[in-house]
């Protein structure tokens, strides 16, 4: 294949690569603040449960 | 070799000691580079490195009339994703060495990250090298000695990736991708100090006697350099921070179901 024919689609995959990796990285980001606020609500879960007193024991 | 390397790695090595020994320079390091300010800062420089390429650096003289100016541009790109792609797999050696050690799963999980993200800036050097091999030698593939010795390199990789993936055992599949990682690491140093070592048709810009480029261009190509390396500490940090906010999600739901 001739050089001049063949390096516009060379560099189209380079940039179609970097596109890539950098739509991996925002989607990451979003990802991330996802599971931040998962974790927040899994930890006020956690605190409230550990605050709510223990279930009294009923000797028969 | 020149006193400029020494005055370039210092700061790195000095950076790594204290950042290695000195949790509170690591907290400081964690609080500043956050994983968006990791990404957002590393794409600016990588960015800036590529205008800089482009419209500050100067056109070196080749001997192919045409191809001259734009094929050596592949110089901005080419060097640093393959600089970068060594570090990428002496480091995921590293934390191979830290889990064998450790026997901490985070340590194979970075190691299978950084692996990850050196193969792809592996694939980018083969692609950006079989441009510069056609314009610069007419040919798209030689085998000289960093051509092969780099393809032998991505091999050795793909064959990590096999590994991990033919394994269904956990500790087993971290003990054995631990050691795969160290042993194929040393095909980096080989593959870089092939051309040092055997007559090659591949140019060698850094020597033990400088860069002989001007200092624009030198400039140029640390930019995108930088650019380079903090954009894969951006990858690999990112993901690592997938990797502790799923397992504290999953520590806390197991608190919660108990």
């Amino acid at each position: 294949m001739e050089f001049k024919t063949a390096l516009p689609y060379l560099i189209g995959v380079y940039v179609g690569i970097w596109v890539g990796v950098l739509v991996f990285l925002i989607s990451m980001q979003g990802q991330i603040s996802g599971l931040r606020k998962k974790l927040e609500v899994l930890t006020k879960a956690v605190e409230k449960k550990a605050a709510e007193p223990a279930p009294e024991t009923v000797n028969v | 070799m020149k006193a400029i390397y020494l005055v370039y790695s210092l700061p790195v090595i000095l950076a790594a000691i204290l950042v290695c020994y000195f949790p509170a320079a690591r907290k400081w390091v964690s609080d500043v580079f956050t994983v968006g300010r990791l990404a957002v800062g590393s794409v600016a420089i990588l960015l800036t490195g590529f205008v800089m390429a482009f419209a500050v650096a100067p056109a070196a003289t080749l001997t192919d009339g045409v191809t001259a100016d734009y094929a050596q541009k592949i110089f901005y790109f080419h060097v640093p994703v393959a600089i970068t792609s060594f570090v990428g797999f002496i480091l995921a050696a590293v934390f191979g060495g830290l889990f064998l050690a450790k026997r901490e799963r985070r340590y194979d999980y970075l190691s299978y990250t950084t692996v990850q993200v050196g193969f792809v800036y592996g694939l980018l050097t083969e692609l950006t090298g079989v441009i510069w091999d056609k314009a610069a030698w007419g040919v798209w593939w030689q085998w000289e000695p960093r051509l092969t010795t780099y393809l032998i390199l991505m091999l050795m990789y793909s064959g990590y990736f096999i590994l991990r993936s033919s394994m269904s055992e956990e500790s087993s599949r971290a003990r054995f991708s631990s050691v795969y990682s160290i042993i194929a690491a040393v095909s980096v140093p080989l593959t870089f100090f092939s051309i040092r070592l055997i007559p090659s048709v591949h140019p060698v810009v850094f020597s033990t006697s400088g860069s002989h480029m001007p200092a624009v261009m030198t400039i140029s190509f640390m930019v995108a350099m930088a650019g380079m390396v903090l954009f894969s500490f951006a990858l690999i940090r990112t993901r690592y921070t997938v990797y502790q906010l799923t397992e504290e999600i999953e520590y806390l739901q197991e608190k919660l179901g108990g």
